[in-house]
């Protein structure tokens, strides 16, 4: 039985957005997506206490603030830093990544270049978080 | 019957009276016969007690006249008879009417030991040689010695003892005397400091050595006996003894004596001077052999010492650099050396100027001064004078200079002769002026050194500084001459200080530091300082020297470098960043136009045909491989000696790794052998070097049953691995070209060309060699060398 996930995606490339709601229109999925183009927008999104995300979906190639900042200011802020943030991105950067696990990711998924490759790998990140028992902040 | 029987009794009794009367007469007649004996008898005996009473008389005659003292004593001791000799002995006459007790007369000493005799004389019957001490009437102690016997009576009891009394007085004075004359003889002998052996006619019948023979030799008699001569005698000596020896025995000479050697005992040498005497028989045959050995090893080596002393004292002064000239009183030279010779340019040997006159010779070689007629006046009242000058002071025509010294000699107050000694001292007196010149040169050599000297008295004040040490200070020489040297780079002047290093904590003076200042001409000078204490003749510390090297220049080409390598440590780290931003920004569209084309497969498929389809396909591979691409560049631009860490690799299991992670057909079979060693590497970059080894070498098969083996071999510095194949082979003139990046020879779907480039960038930052070894058709094996 799958939960149904408040899921913030964090993305500046219009057809990787248009990748991800087309994947989960496919599997039919009853999650909640919520966009931002870039890191402020998603801090603007996630000022709302009210209607915070279960889960976010981080790219870290982004213009302004891009991803690493991004995960910075949520892991200082008291209540943002529960979230659990799991990070899509091209780059297999071992400093990127090694950055990241030290800030404090969820995860951290390298999306693969073929789209049949990118959607099996993503169906898997969610079906694992709507199965974990997820906390409200 | 009774008429019978008296018949025969009458008869029988007439016969028997018959007989008896035959028998009486026969008795009487033997009765007569005895008488006529015993009357014989009487007149025989009367006989010879006459004879006994002269006999008597004779004997007493004898005994008063014997020549031994007789005395016959009773059991007590007193005398019953004694014979006049005895009295002479005792002192005492003895007769009837003085009683005489010879017990009386025993020293007190003695009378134990004459009691004790006694009682033994008595136990055995005779005594022979009782000896003691006895008093004489006078007092005179005399020494006698008695032999006694037992005196009896006709009942055979004791009854007293005889004995024969001798005076030993004399003879035990006479032995006494002999005694001491031979130990005087045997004192003398035996503490003569000469050894004195007597032997019989072979020489070594040894009868006599005398204990400093044995001393000086070292072995006893009896050891001596089983020697001969010769073999205790030096063997350089032998010849000379065993002549002289041959000369005693043919009668030649009867006395010899010579200087010799002995081996002692121990081994060691004896210098000894032998004197050897024969005695000579009627025959004129040797009878005895007396040597006398003296012991004169000491005196011989004295000698040597002398003659060496005296060897030496000669040749010193032959070598002597001063000239010595040494005349009697006579003015007759004793002794000259050859510098003496030299400095009078004497063309003779020194040894030809002896006993030739001096003043002779002053006088022929007077004209080498340069005022010959004040030389001579000089010596004549030097020699006059007789005392003692040191230092004179002689000029040459040829511009030497002489020193000469005057000492006379005399012994016992008496004048004996005089000693010159003549010093060239040209060079010394020259001395100071090519130390000046020396001086000059080197002050120039100093003064236009690149290198900064300067000398600093004991209170840090410039005593000199040479012109580039006045240049780095910017001053002027008189400004800084005679001051302070700390005046010059005051503290607020110096930019930096760094103490290079100090030899000696306790003497501050030694070290070397470097440090920036500001001079007196605004300029930055960077200088490197070298400092050691300065020394004057007795050790002292007066002061010390600097050297000094300007390193302005030197220093800011280092903090050039410096600034460079910073930049392009910085460079690099932005060239990554770029690298990698580049990729994700190149990937990003490819990613898209994936999406894309996947969707318009998806969503459009039917509409595009076969055909259609099949161009969707081709965007899609193409796209594969350009992100294949992206991504080798990125590979190829990280490997960067700088980030990576070494740690030991098993390369066995990372090539079996590799193995298990390519693809490969069925009909290539990968060999890998099961010893390839542990190096000290990245793991990553070995796994992306033989990754990209092994795909190549499986990609490139085109036989029907491929096989690669990866191999190693060890060698002494490193290894080498080997990567075979059996594929399609690299031609020749590719080889070098491999290695370059974009360089693809394969038609292989997968090929980027930067595959080797990347093999070859991990072989360089390892510093090893990659080489290969290929024939078209047959195949291809890659060799890479690691250091171990």
């Amino acid at each position: 039985m799958q939960k149904k996930l408040t899921i913030l995606l964090i993305e500046d490339d219009q057809i990787e957005v248009m990748k991800f709601n087309r994947i989960l229109s496919k599997i039919d999925s009853k999650h909640r997506v919520i966009e931002a183009n870039n890191g402020e927008e998603a801090l603007s999104i996630l000022e709302n206490k009210d209607d915070l995300p279960n889960l976010i979906l981080l790219d870290l190639n982004m213009p302004k603030i891009n991803g690493i900042e991004f995960l910075k200011i949520l892991k200082n802020d008291e209540i943002l830093k529960y979230l659990p943030t799991v990070v899509l991105t091209t780059s297999n950067n071992q400093k990127d990544m090694l950055e990241c696990y030290k800030i404090g990711i969820a995860g951290y998924m390298v999306k693969p270049l073929k789209y049949e490759d990118y959607q099996s790998k993503l169906i898997k990140v969610l079906s694992y978080w709507s199965a974990n028992e997820l906390i409200t902040v | 019957m009774k008429k019978f029987m008296s018949d025969i009794g009458i008869e029988e009794l007439k016969h028997s009276l018959q007989e008896k009367l035959k028998t009486l007469e026969t008795s009487e007649a033997k009765i007569i016969a005895l008488e006529k004996t015993i009357h014989k008898l009487t007149r025989e005996n009367e006989e010879l007690q006459k004879r006994c009473l002269q006999k008597e008389a004779e004997l007493k005659d004898v005994f008063e006249n014997v020549n031994d003292a007789f005395v016959s004593i009773d059991l007590k001791g007193n005398v019953f008879k004694m014979n006049d000799i005895a009295s002479d002995i005792f002192g005492y006459k003895y007769d009837e009417k003085n009683s005489l007790n010879l017990m009386k007369l025993v020293h007190p000493d003695d009378f134990e030991y004459t009691q004790k005799v006694f009682g033994k004389l008595v136990e055995e019957g005779s005594y022979s040689k009782y000896r003691s001490r006895i008093i004489t009437k006078s007092g005179i102690v005399k020494k006698i010695e008695v032999n006694s016997s037992l005196l009896f009576d006709s009942n055979k009891k004791i009854i007293g003892a005889q004995g024969i009394v001798r005076d030993i007085t004399q003879e035990i004075a006479v032995q006494k005397l002999l005694e001491a004359q031979k130990n005087q003889l045997d004192i003398i002998f035996n503490n003569s400091p000469i050894g004195i052996t007597l032997s019989e006619e072979k020489e070594n019948d040894f009868v006599f050595v005398n204990n400093s023979l044995t001393t000086m030799l070292g072995y006893s008699l009896a050891e001596l006996k089983k020697l001969k001569v010769t073999d205790f005698t030096h063997p350089e000596d032998r010849k000379k003894s065993n002549e002289l020896k041959e000369k005693l025995y043919n009668g030649e000479i009867d006395k010899f004596s010579l200087e010799k050697r002995y081996i002692q005992k121990s081994g060691n040498v004896l210098w000894a001077k032998t004197t050897v005497k024969a005695i000579r028989d009627e025959k004129s045959n040797i009878k005895f052999q007396v040597a006398t050995v003296e012991d004169i090893t000491e005196n011989k080596l004295s000698k040597e010492k002398l003659i060496e002393s005296e060897n030496r004292l000669t040749s010193l002064i032959s070598k002597l650099y001063s000239g010595v000239l040494l005349e009697n009183e006579k003015r007759e030279i004793v002794i000259s050396n050859e510098k003496f010779c030299d400095l009078f340019s004497i063309n003779i040997p020194p040894s030809s100027l002896k006993e030739k006159d001096s003043t002779k010779l002053f006088e022929e070689s007077k004209m080498i001064f340069e005022n010959p007629d004040y030389y001579i006046l000089r010596i004549k009242k030097l020699i006059k004078d007789k005392k003692v000058v040191l230092g004179d002071e002689l000029r040459l025509t040829d511009g030497r200079i002489l020193e000469r010294d005057y000492v006379p000699i005399s012994k016992d107050k008496e004048y004996k002769g005089h000693l010159w000694t003549y010093r060239d001292v040209t060079l010394s007196r020259n001395y100071r002026k090519s130390l000046e010149a020396h001086k000059k040169r080197y002050s120039n050599i100093i003064a236009n050194l690149q290198l900064g000297l300067v000398e600093l008295d004991n209170r840090n004040f410039i005593l000199s500084a040479n012109k580039s040490f006045v240049k780095m200070t910017g001053f002027e020489e008189d400004q800084i001459i005679e001051k302070d040297i700390r005046n010059l780079f005051k503290k607020d002047k110096i930019k930096e200080f760094i103490q290079k290093r100090s030899i000696n904590r306790k003497n501050r003076r030694s070290g070397s530091y470097e440090f920036k200042f500001i001079n007196n001409l605004n300029e930055e000078k960077s200088l490197l300082v070298s400092t050691a204490p300065n020394f004057n003749i007795r050790g002292e510390v007066i002061g010390s020297i600097g050297i000094i090297l300007d390193i302005t220049h030197i220093k800011s080409l280092e903090s050039q470098k410096e600034v460079l390598l910073k930049k392009l440590e910085q460079r690099n780290v932005e060239l990554e960043e770029y690298a990698h931003v580049v990729s994700h920004d190149l990937k990003s569209p490819l990613r898209s136009i994936s999406a894309l084309t996947s969707w318009l497969k998806e969503d459009y498929g039917d509409s595009l045909g076969d055909g259609g389809l099949k161009n969707v396909d081709l965007i899609q591979e193409v796209v594969e491989k350009m992100e294949r691409l992206i991504n080798d560049i990125l590979n190829y631009s990280s490997i960067n000696n700088d980030s990576d860490t070494t740690e030991e690799v098993n390369t066995y299991e990372v090539i079996t790794g590799i193995k298990n992670l390519i693809y490969t057909p069925k009909h290539v079979k990968i060999k890998i052998n099961k010893n390839l060693p542990i190096i000290k590497a990245n793991k990553v970059r070995i796994q992306q070097l033989f990754q990209n080894l092994m795909s190549n070498a499986v990609n490139y098969i085109d036989k029907k049953e491929g096989l690669v083996t990866v191999n190693f071999k060890e060698k002494k510095k490193g290894y080498v691995f080997s990567i075979k194949d059996n594929g399609i082979g690299i031609p020749e003139e590719y080889h070098a070209k491999i290695f370059e990046v974009f360089q693809s020879l394969g038609t292989h779907k997968d090929s980027t060309g930067i595959g080797l480039s990347i093999v070859k960038k991990i072989v360089d930052m390892y510093n090893g060699k990659i080489w290969l070894e290929s024939e078209k058709g047959k195949g291809t094996t890659f060799f890479i060398e690691f250091k171990k």
